[in-house]
C-alpha cells in the first residue's frame, strides 16, 4: 500500500517534470530572439554630404544715398531683380531740389576755404569737394530723373534700408548685388579629408539642379565645421533663397565594413558588434550572441569601417526582433 | 545497569544531534528556497555574495516567495534537461547493475570455482579504491573506445561497478545451497536455479543496490564532470554548482527538486537500504 502510493506520487512528480520541461522549452524558444546576420564586407564607404546655403553674389555695388531727401516711392525691395536704369527710389521733388541747393552752398563753402589754406587742409578740403560733386551729380541726376534714383547696373537689390515717406540721413544703404553667385554652407568636419577645392557639388535651387564647384574649404571655428564656399555656374539665381547641395564621395578601400545597425556603442562609447556563434549549452548547441569589441574607424549612412576582434568570417548581427545583447540565446533567420 | 543508562543517553544525545544537523540543513534549503532575493543577500550574503559578517539564520521567510520555482520551472529549461540526464544515467547504471551484478554476484555466491576466491579479492581491492584512483585509467579505456562524452561514459564504469556485486554476492550467500541441490534433483538448469531460486530470494540484495545506487549515482559529480565536456549531457548535480551568486535562489529550489526522487526512494527502499548496509557492513 505504501509502495503503491509512493509510486502514484513518483509518477505524478515525473509527470509533473515532462509537463515543464515542455513548457520550460516553448517558452524559451518563443523568447529567444531572431536575428539577421551579415559577414563584414571589403568595402569603400560611400559618402552622401548634404547641406544648404544662402544664395549670394561676389560683387557689389552701393548706392549714393543723398541726406535730407523725403522718399515718396520705393520701387524695389531686397533680393528683387532690377535691370540697369530702372527706377529703385522716387524722392519728393522740394526735398531734391532742396538738397541740390544745400549741396552747391556747402562745395561753395568748401571752394572758399580752400583757397589760401595749408596743404594738409587743401588736401582735406578737396575731398569733400569731390564728395560734394559727387553728391551734387547725383542729384542733378535724381532730378533730371523726375526725382528717381535708378540701378546703376543690372543686379539684384542687396539690401535696401530706406522705407517710403521717411526722410534719409546719408547712412541708410542701398546696393546691388551681381557678378557670381554662390552659396556659403558647412559639413561636419569629418569629411575634411574627401573634399577638397574643385570637388563638383549639386545644388537644388528651387526644382532646377545645378552643377557647383567648391572654391573654398576651410575650417569654422565658430560652427567647428567644415565651411564651403560653392560658385554657381553663369545664370540668375534668386538673391538670398535658400539652396540644397549635396555631393558624394567615396572613401579608400576598408578590410572590413558592416553595417551601421551591427554597431552598438555601451556606456563607457566603447564600440562593439555582436557575432552569431554556435556554443555549446547545456541546451546542446546553441546558437549565442556574441560582443567583440571594435574600433570605429569611419562611417557612412549606411556602413561602417571597423577594426578589432572580429574577422570576415564572423557573422555580425545587424537585425533583430526582441533585445540582444552579449551571451544570449539567438535564432537566426536564414 | 547506571553505566549502561549513561551510554544509552550518550548515544541518544549524539544521533539527536546528528539529526538535527542533517535535519535543520534541510529544513533552511527548503526555507530559503522561498525567500525573496533582497532576504536571501541579507541572510546569506556574507556566504554568497560580497557582504561581510555571518549568515543570518532566519526560521521563516519574511515573504515567502515562489519566484524561484517559477523561475526554475518555466524560465530554466537547462535545469530538466540536466533532470533527464541524471534521470537516465541512474535508471541506466541501475539497469546495468541487476543485469550484469547479479549473475556476476550469483556466481560469486554459488559456483565453485579455484580462481574465485582472488577474483573475488580483486573486486573488493578495486570496491575500496576512490574514484579518483581509477579516473585516469577509466578516462584513457573511454577515450580508447570513443566513448568520452557519451551517456556511456558514466553509464558503463557505473554497471561494472564492485560495490553491487559484493553487497548481492552477500545475500546471494545467505541462501542455503540445499535448495540449490533439491532444485538440480528436480532437473533445473543453472539457469533456472538462479532466475527462479536466486533472484526472488535475493530480491532484497537487489533493491538494496537499487537504493544505495540511486542515491549514489543521482548525487554523482565526479564522473559527469570528468568523462563529459558537452554540457547538454550534464547532470543536475553539475548545474547546481555552475549556478552564479545572483541565481542562489534558483540553486536553493533547484537543490529542493533536486531532493524529491532521492526521499521518494529512500522512502520506497528503506528497509532494503537498511538491509543493503547491513549486508556489506555488519555481516562482512
Amino acid at each position: 500500500m505504501k509502495n503503491r502510493r509512493l509510486a502514484v506520487i513518483s509518477g505524478i512528480f515525473l509527470g509533473i517534470m515532462l509537463l515543464f520541461t515542455i513548457v520550460s522549452r516553448i517558452r524559451n524558444s518563443w523568447l529567444v530572439p531572431n536575428v539577421s546576420s551579415v559577414s563584414p564586407i571589403k568595402s569603400r564607404l560611400n559618402y552622401e554630404v548634404s547641406g544648404t546655403g544662402i544664395i549670394d553674389y561676389d560683387e557689389i555695388l552701393f548706392l549714393s544715398v543723398c541726406e535730407g531727401l523725403k522718399v515718396e516711392k520705393v520701387f524695389c525691395r531686397t533680393g528683387e531683380w532690377v535691370e540697369e536704369g530702372q527706377g529703385i527710389i522716387k524722392y519728393e521733388k522740394d526735398s531734391v531740389e532742396e538738397a541740390l541747393l544745400r549741396a552747391e552752398i556747402e562745395r561753395r563753402e568748401y571752394q572758399l576755404v580752400v583757397i589760401g589754406a595749408e596743404d594738409d587742409y587743401r588736401e582735406l578740403m578737396a575731398d569733400k569737394i569731390k564728395l560734394m560733386d559727387k553728391t551734387v551729380d547725383v542729384l542733378k541726376d535724381i532730378l533730371e530723373n523726375d526725382c528717381v534714383q535708378a540701378a546703376d547696373l543690372t543686379g539684384y537689390i542687396g539690401e535696401m534700408q530706406i522705407q517710403a515717406r521717411s526722410i534719409t540721413d546719408g547712412s541708410e544703404v542701398v546696393d546691388i548685388v551681381f557678378g557670381t553667385a554662390f552659396i556659403r554652407g558647412t559639413v561636419k568636419t569629418e569629411y575634411d579629408s574627401l573634399l577638397s577645392v574643385g570637388d563638383a557639388v549639386e545644388v537644388y535651387v528651387g526644382n532646377d539642379a545645378v552643377l557647383g564647384e567648391v572654391t573654398e574649404c576651410g575650417y569654422d571655428s565658430g560652427s567647428r565645421e567644415l565651411a564651403l564656399m560653392i560658385t554657381l555656374p553663369q545664370g540668375q539665381y534668386d538673391y538670398g533663397t535658400e539652396a540644397y547641395f549635396s555631393f558624394g564621395m567615396q572613401s579608400e578601400s576598408y578590410d572590413l565594413c558592416v553595417p551601421n545597425t551591427a554597431l552598438f556603442q555601451d556606456a563607457k562609447g566603447a564600440y562593439y558588434v555582436l557575432t552569431v556563434e554556435e556554443r555549446n549549452s547545456i541546451l546542446g548547441n546553441r546558437l549565442v550572441a556574441v560582443r567583440k569589441e571594435v574600433d570605429l574607424i569611419a562611417q557612412d549612412n549606411d556602413y561602417s569601417a571597423v577594426k578589432g576582434e572580429i574577422t570576415k568570417n564572423d557573422k555580425v548581427i545587424y537585425n533583430w526582433d526582441r533585445e540582444v545583447y552579449g551571451d544570449c540565446p539567438v535564432r537566426e533567420n536564414l | 545497569m547506571i553505566e549502561m543508562k549513561g551510554i544509552k543517553v550518550i548515544k541518544f544525545l549524539a544521533a539527536a544531534v546528528i539529526v538535527f544537523i542533517v535535519v535543520a540543513s534541510v529544513y533552511m534549503l527548503v526555507c530559503s528556497s522561498f525567500m525573496a532575493e533582497d532576504e536571501l543577500a541579507l541572510c546569506y550574503g556574507s556566504v554568497i555574495g560580497d557582504k561581510e559578517g555571518l549568515a543570518k539564520v532566519s526560521l521563516l521567510p519574511v515573504y515567502p516567495t515562489i519566484h524561484w520555482f517559477k523561475t526554475l520551472f518555466l524560465d530554466t529549461p537547462e535545469f530538466f534537461v540536466m533532470f533527464w540526464n541524471s534521470c537516465l544515467y541512474t535508471a541506466g547504471v541501475l539497469a546495468g547493475q541487476v543485469l550484469i551484478g547479479t549473475p556476476a554476484a550469483w556466481a560469486f555466491a554459488k559456483w565453485k570455482s579455484k580462481k574465485k576466491k582472488m577474483l573475488f579479492g580483486i573486486y573488493i581491492v578495486l570496491m575500496v579504491m576512490p574514484f579518483q584512483v581509477l579516473m585516469v585509467s577509466e578516462y584513457l579505456v573511454l577515450h580508447k573506445l570513443s566513448l568520452l562524452d557519451t551517456p556511456w561514459a558514466v553509464i558503463l564504469p557505473g554497471v561494472f561497478a564492485t560495490l553491487p556485486v559484493f553487497i548481492m554476492t552477500r545475500f546471494f550467500q545467505i541462501i542455503p545451497d540445499s535448495l540449490l541441490e533439491a532444485a538440480r534433483i528436480d532437473g533445473a538448469s543453472e539457469l533456472t536455479i538462479f532466475l527462479k531460486v536466486g533472484v526472488p530470494l535475493g530480491k532484497a540484495g537487489i533493491l538494496s543496490i537499487i537504493v544505495l545506487g540511486f542515491i549514489e549515482y543521482w548525487n554523482a559529480i565526479e564522473a559527469p564532470l570528468t568523462f563529459l565536456s558537452n554540457k547538454a549531457l550534464w547532470t543536475l548535480s553539475l548545474y547546481i554548482p555552475n549556478i552564479n551568486q545572483q541565481q542562489a535562489g534558483n540553486a536553493l529550489a533547484a537543490s529542493v527538486v533536486m531532493l524529491i526522487p532521492a526521499v521518494l526512494v529512500f522512502m520506497a527502499g528503506r528497509d532494503y537500504l537498511e538491509a543493503g548496509i547491513a549486508q556489506s557492513g555488519l555481516k562482512g
